[in-house]
């Protein structure tokens, strides 16, 4: 177990691990989503109330469960970042940061879209939509630093901080539904007691959900060995693996 | 399966607008994020190549490398043109 940790740290061997696991991963994740999207597209029953304007809720919950488990990944890389100086830390939140950003977009644009039929309006400020526009920006703050500094150590510092604050959003996200009364339905799955979805609903939403976190794992890893060559431009393994020598 | 023709899919009971509008935006953003970094390592790949090349002729000025490196360059600028 340590020694494999000890591996994750190695720039060479997690480029060619990662190379792999993308290998199998990444068609299984498109599998798993072109399973989800045809039974909840297509197989499922539409919802008794919102009708056929419902199966958003496919696209819209994953992209936003994952956008918020996201975070904390980019959160704890931060931390290990600060604590320990890994820079392989580093370089998972900067391959973290841009996914994060495009799955909170995800969930935001499907939102209002799925808002327009359903409430009768595209935008509204309650609490969870509002927080979950933090959550856009935070990521985006992220990707901006980044590249705002010249110093890469120094841009990594600014970001984990950034990124650990910005963890105090998360739980507001969760509990905004219950703490604020809005347009925003409550969480319809729960890990305790029965969860207020039917079960020929609920199935391809888990299965969307898993594959949305196999979508994620992929991104990061492939964003993490194109960052992984970059940086390593000059080392003798990257040479190799270009066809050098 | 719900439907019961591709004309009722389409339609989605007069909501098939926002879901397709939904699904297709999701596709574009997704397709995207797999893209981009396979992009990058490629462009990245010929600049390596392309540094590689440059390397070796300056160590060795008469070496044959010259028309290669000719080559890789204006295949890793003939690339960077479309980085975004």
């Amino acid at each position: 177990m340590w020694s494999f940790i000890h591996k994750l740290g190695s720039p060479p061997w997690f480029f060619r691990f990662g190379g792999s696991l993308v290998r199998w991963l990444l068609p299984l994740t498109l599998i798993l989503l072109l399973v989800g999207a045809f039974w909840g597209l297509l197989v499922a029953p539409p919802d008794f109330r919102q009708g056929n304007s419902y199966r958003i809720i496919y696209i819209h919950v994953p992209a936003a469960v994952v956008a918020l488990a996201g975070y904390y990944v980019m959160a704890l890389a931060g931390a290990i970042s600060l604590i320990w100086r890994i820079k392989m830390a580093d370089i998972a939140m900067k391959a973290a940061a841009p996914v994060g950003a495009v799955l909170t977009g995800i969930a935001l644009v499907t939102g209002a879209i799925w808002g327009k039929p359903t409430w009768g309006t595209w935008w509204v400020w309650d609490a969870r939509i509002t927080s979950m526009l933090i959550l856009f920006f935070l990521y985006l703050g992220v990707v901006a630093l980044f590249e705002a500094y010249e110093n890469k150590a120094a841009a990594a510092k600014a970001c984990a901080v950034l990124s650990l604050v910005g963890t105090v959003n998360i739980p507001i996200i969760y509990k905004s539904v219950d703490w604020w009364y809005s347009l925003h339905q409550p969480a319809s799955i729960k890990f305790t007691g029965e969860s207020a979805i039917d079960a020929s609903m609920l199935y391809p939403l888990l299965l969307m959900i898993v594959a949305f976190y196999g979508l994620f794992a992929v991104t990061v890893v492939m964003n993490m060995r194109a960052e992984l060559i970059w940086h390593h431009r000059q080392s003798a393994w990257v040479r190799q693996w270009a066809g050098l020598d | 399966m719900y439907f019961d023709s591709i004309a009722a899919v389409i339609d989605m009971n007069g909501h098939g607008l926002y879901v397709w509008l939904a699904y297709a935006i999701t596709v574009t953003l997704l397709f995207w994020l797999l893209w981009a970094p396979l992009r990058q390592l490629r462009v990245r790949r010929l600049w390596v190549i392309a540094e590689g090349h440059r390397r070796a002729v300056s160590d060795e000025p008469q070496s044959e490398s010259a028309h290669q490196r000719d080559e890789a360059d204006k295949t890793f600028s003939d690339s960077s043109e479309t980085q975004g």
